[in-house]
């Protein structure tokens, strides 16, 4: 059974398939690619859709679509498989899923080995069945509201149909994973003030409620273009690699601070230096201000969460800073925040 | 090769070009020698930048500084300070030579001028003494040595004056300037600039809150002035 089928199947539920907008060149790449993934079912309903990416039957999928420790899912080829929660990572708040069985002839999927240009065409695999996207920008910054994780993102575009678009995989027409939706814009008057910078600075869901007040009314929505967000190249190709790793854990670089700008606009001020984190290891203290991190300038706290974010777990590092009138030069190791094994997936370690 | 091709060669030099662009100049480099010098040159620069960015100016002790001008084939500095004030006897000294020449016969009375600058030879500035200039600087070795001191368990430093020399160094920016491209940027520490994608584009905030019918969590953009407060983790 194809994707027409299980879309036909889907239009019982009252959701349109959207497969219809692709062309023929690009229902050809996806009847290619589409033995690689699998639909994740919850009450009889698809909200989300899974990547093949080893050979072993792991599946990578994102976790607002898996809604319990072990979960259903239908193959391209109409089987009804299960499939098991084998770890989570709050940082991407991606899945990694064993399959029960999985179809022989699928390749396992591989991440985006370099940055596709402005404007590439994309398949977005929606639950009710692909549809055509736009890769509209490759470097965008963003960070969850929650952990106050900077993030590198890439930013899709395409038109939603009215169903649910969370947790849909993005591919190039040639098979390498883009990403998972993460998020979509609310509006493209987005309150881009510091206003609603000063409501980040509370407290997580204070903060999202007041950027929600002060969003107007949301333009993108369905049937129009929808703006969304799947992580960056670099960051899914680390998430992949360390899940098909032999821990299957995923380890993001951290040193263990919250930091925002210096008062006087030159480094990131160290507001909470993490008992028994790197930094706090290396000598840091509250109320340090970072100036250069791995020979780089740090001229904020935005520097300092992208250059962390760059390097290598376990790396050793220089770090330069400002403590009161001295500077001062301290090695300092990379540490980890590990994503959660088996039977914990909401849950992440830092180290 | 004209101007927006060495930008474009430096520009590989230091790394930031990728796809399309990269491989066109790339090619550039293969089919013209004078491209292919101009890159070798600025992978130079980019190797010194480097050398130079493990250490802290305000760390390098006098000899690693020594050790650091010499072993990149630099001219030191101290050389045209001794000059400045050598020029004083040597000039005095030049002075006398003339006048023997010109005023006096030679000692064999025949009236020839006679040379005399082998005695009363001026000061020249190879008469000092300069750290050997033919060492090969052993880059392992000076590097674990200047590492072992850059970073000990709690270096403070005091804020004192980056020896001149060592600030001189090539930037990126100069680099650029040499072809005419951009502006000079003087005296710098050879620290790189990060990437900086928010400086272009705003900040995407993804809240924490997921719409119930898209299955979608919802983002918002902010500019990076207005994160100046926001608490980022690291």
């Amino acid at each position: 059974m194809s994707w027409s089928v299980l879309s036909a199947g889907v239009a019982l539920f009252g959701v349109a398939g959207s497969g219809e907008q692709l062309n023929a060149q690009e229902r050809a790449s996806w009847s290619k690619l589409e033995p690689s993934v699998a639909y994740l079912m919850r009450g009889g309903r698809p909200v989300g859709v899974a990547a093949l990416i080893d050979e072993r039957g792991l599946y990578l999928a994102h976790r607002t679509a898996v809604g319990s420790n072990v979960v259903t899912a239908h193959l391209a080829d109409g089987r009804e498989i299960v499939m098991e929660l084998r770890g989570s990572d709050s940082v991407t708040q991606l899945a990694l899923l064993q399959a029960s069985e999985w179809p022989e002839d699928a390749h396992p999927l591989k991440a985006l080995a370099s940055m596709p240009a402005p404007g590439s065409k994309l398949l977005a695999a929606l639950p009710t069945g692909p549809i055509r996207a736009d890769y509209s920008a490759g470097k965008r910054v963003g960070m969850l509201a929650g952990s106050r994780r900077l993030l590198p993102l890439s930013e899709i575009r395409f038109a939603a149909p009215e169903s649910r678009v969370g947790g849909s995989l993005v591919l190039t027409p040639d098979g390498q994973v883009v990403g998972f939706l993460h998020a979509t814009l609310g509006a493209d008057e987005t309150p881009k003030n510091a206003a609603a910078g000063r409501a980040a600075q509370d407290s997580t869901g204070v903060a999202a409620k007041a950027m929600m007040e002060l969003a107007p009314a949301p333009q993108y929505g369905p049937s129009e273009m929808t703006v969304a967000y799947t992580l960056g190249p670099a960051l899914m190709r680390r998430v992949i690699e360390d899940f098909r790793s032999a821990t299957g854990q995923v380890s993001h670089p951290s040193i263990g601070v919250l930091a925002r700008d210096a008062p006087d606009g030159d480094g990131a001020l160290l507001q909470t230096v993490e008992a028994g984190g790197s930094a706090h290891e290396a000598g840091l203290k509250t109320g340090d201000v970072v100036i250069e991190l791995a020979g780089k300038r740090i001229r904020n706290q935005l520097d300092l969460g992208l250059v962390v974010m760059e390097q290598q777990v376990g790396q050793s590092l220089i770090v330069r800073l400002r403590r009161g009138r001295s500077r001062l030069s301290l090695p300092i190791r990379v540490g980890a925040q590990k994503s959660a094994q088996v039977g914990n997936p909401e849950s992440s370690t830092a180290e | 090769m004209n101007r927006h091709d060495e930008e474009r060669i430096a520009m590989l030099a230091f790394g930031e070009l990728e796809g399309t662009e990269l491989a066109k100049v790339q090619e550039l480099v293969q089919r013209d020698s004078e491209a292919a010098k101009l890159l070798a040159k600025y992978e130079g620069m980019r190797s010194d930048l480097r050398l130079l960015r493990d250490v802290p100016p305000e760390q390098l002790s006098t000899d690693r500084m020594r050790d650091a001008i010499l072993g990149q084939g630099l001219k030191p500095e101290r050389t045209r300070n001794w000059f400045g004030w050598v020029w004083i006897p040597a000039g005095a000294a030049a002075f006398a030579f003339f006048a023997t020449v010109m005023l006096r016969q030679g000692p064999d009375g025949s009236g020839q001028p006679t040379a005399l600058i082998e005695n009363s030879r001026p000061t020249y500035v190879s008469d000092f003494v300069v750290p050997k200039f033919g060492e090969s600087l052993s880059e392992p070795d000076w590097f674990a040595d200047a590492i072992g001191d850059a970073a000990p368990d709690v270096a403070e430093t005091s804020t004192k004056t980056a020896p001149v020399a060592i600030r001189r160094t090539i930037t990126r920016r100069n680099a650029l300037s040499k072809s005419g491209s951009s502006r000079s940027g003087g005296l710098q520490y050879a620290v790189a600039e990060p990437s900086r994608p928010y400086e272009g584009a705003p900040v995407v905030v993804i809240s924490s809150e997921r719409d119930s019918e898209t299955g979608v969590r919802r983002a918002f953009e902010i500019d990076a002035e207005g994160m100046q407060d926001v608490l980022v983790s690291s």
